[in-house]
């Protein structure tokens, strides 16, 4: 469907500001605009396609309910991210998963063995022992992470995958800047200390 | 006097370039004469190039299906009848809609509930008509 030209070179703000009046072509020029943003914002959390497209789609859905309770000094995507990040922390009460994961059987080798670059099955990787070990490792990324406690996990997404800032943090998750340098910092350092204590230096024959 | 742990919360500000430039720059000239942090400040930086890495990996191909828009229309119409056919009952079941028209009270009644209801019916209306189309 062509899109109104009118909303092309309107920012997000007053595609609200549009969509409170009542018109509905605006909601349609924000779901183009951020329906993949959404359901990567989502897949990030979940890390399952389906389940984050549900929750992108149950995000927007919230967008549109609430439509008249937004204030234009709020920026738009912070109020969005917001919404997402609120609806995947409900999944994960739901699921309770970052409790039950084990992360007993990681792979063995150095944190100086990963070769960041051939990382996750990368096809210029020659060497199937490598590409093994890579979807392995992230396979245990991902378990890693889920240990984490949904704060920590949440500020580790939004600041290292998103790019985030401190100040862009503090407003979506309603903290103080100094909580989320606090978080930040004690999310890295589990991540830190879980990798140092699972995988050991590689023994050279 | 600054202790370990503040100066780990001060070189994982330093990774995100979220420090002042005064402190930043005594970070670093911390991290050139200390090994022990320098090497703190190496895992760091490692876990957050690998998790980046790892992120990057598993997101490039990304991309809402090609049904996403016409699912969400079809659930924002659900969200929408379901609220209609809620006021629809409030309405059905509300005490007045058995009233009888014999009894004088109920005269009264229907002067202020009909046209509420009337009220209600024209809003029902315009909520049909806005539901978008995407």
């Amino acid at each position: 469907m062509a899109k109104p030209k009118a909303y092309l070179d309107i920012s997000d703000e007053e595609l609200m500001l549009e969509l409170q009046q009542g018109r509905d072509e605006a909601f349609n020029e924000i779901v183009s605009r951020y329906k993949d943003y959404s359901v990567r914002f989502c897949y990030r959390f979940v890390r399952d396609f389906e389940l984050a497209e549900d929750i992108s789609q149950e995000g927007f859905i919230r967008l549109y309910k609430f439509r008249y309770k937004y204030k234009i000094n709020a920026k738009f995507i912070t109020l969005l991210s917001k919404i997402l990040m609120n609806l995947c922390l409900d999944e994960f009460r739901k699921r309770k998963s970052y409790k039950t994961v084990e992360i007993d059987a990681m792979p063995e080798g150095g944190i100086d063995k990963i070769n960041i670059h051939n990382l996750l099955g990368d096809k210029s990787t020659p060497d199937p022992e490598q590409e093994y070990f890579n979807k392995e490792l992230g396979e245990k990324i991902k378990q890693t992470l889920n240990t984490l406690s949904p704060r920590y996990k949440t500020v580790l997404i939004l600041r290292l995958f998103h790019g985030y800032s401190y100040k862009e943090i503090a407003e979506i998750m309603g903290a103080s800047l100094n909580e989320v340098k606090i978080w930040i910092h004690r999310a890295r350092n589990q991540m830190k200390d879980k990798f140092s204590n699972h995988y050991r230096p590689v023994r050279k024959p | 006097m600054i202790t370990r742990a503040s100066m780990l919360s001060q070189i994982s500000a330093l990774l995100d370039d979220e420090l002042p430039e005064k402190d930043a720059l005594a970070i670093k000239k911390h991290l050139l004469s200390c090994n022990r942090c320098r090497a703190e400040f190496e895992k760091l930086k490692k876990i957050d190039r690998l998790l980046n890495e790892w992120d990057r990996q598993a997101t490039k191909f990304i991309k809402t299906s090609d049904t996403y828009s016409k699912r969400l229309c079809q659930r924002i119409r659900a969200m929408k009848n379901r609220k209609l056919s809620s006021r629809h009952r409030q309405m059905t079941n509300h005490p007045s809609a058995n009233l009888k028209p014999t009894n004088p009270d109920s005269v009264i009644s229907y002067t202020t509930i009909v046209p509420t209801q009337l009220g209600h019916s024209y809003n029902t209306w315009k909520q049909i008509k806005k539901i978008p189309h995407i």
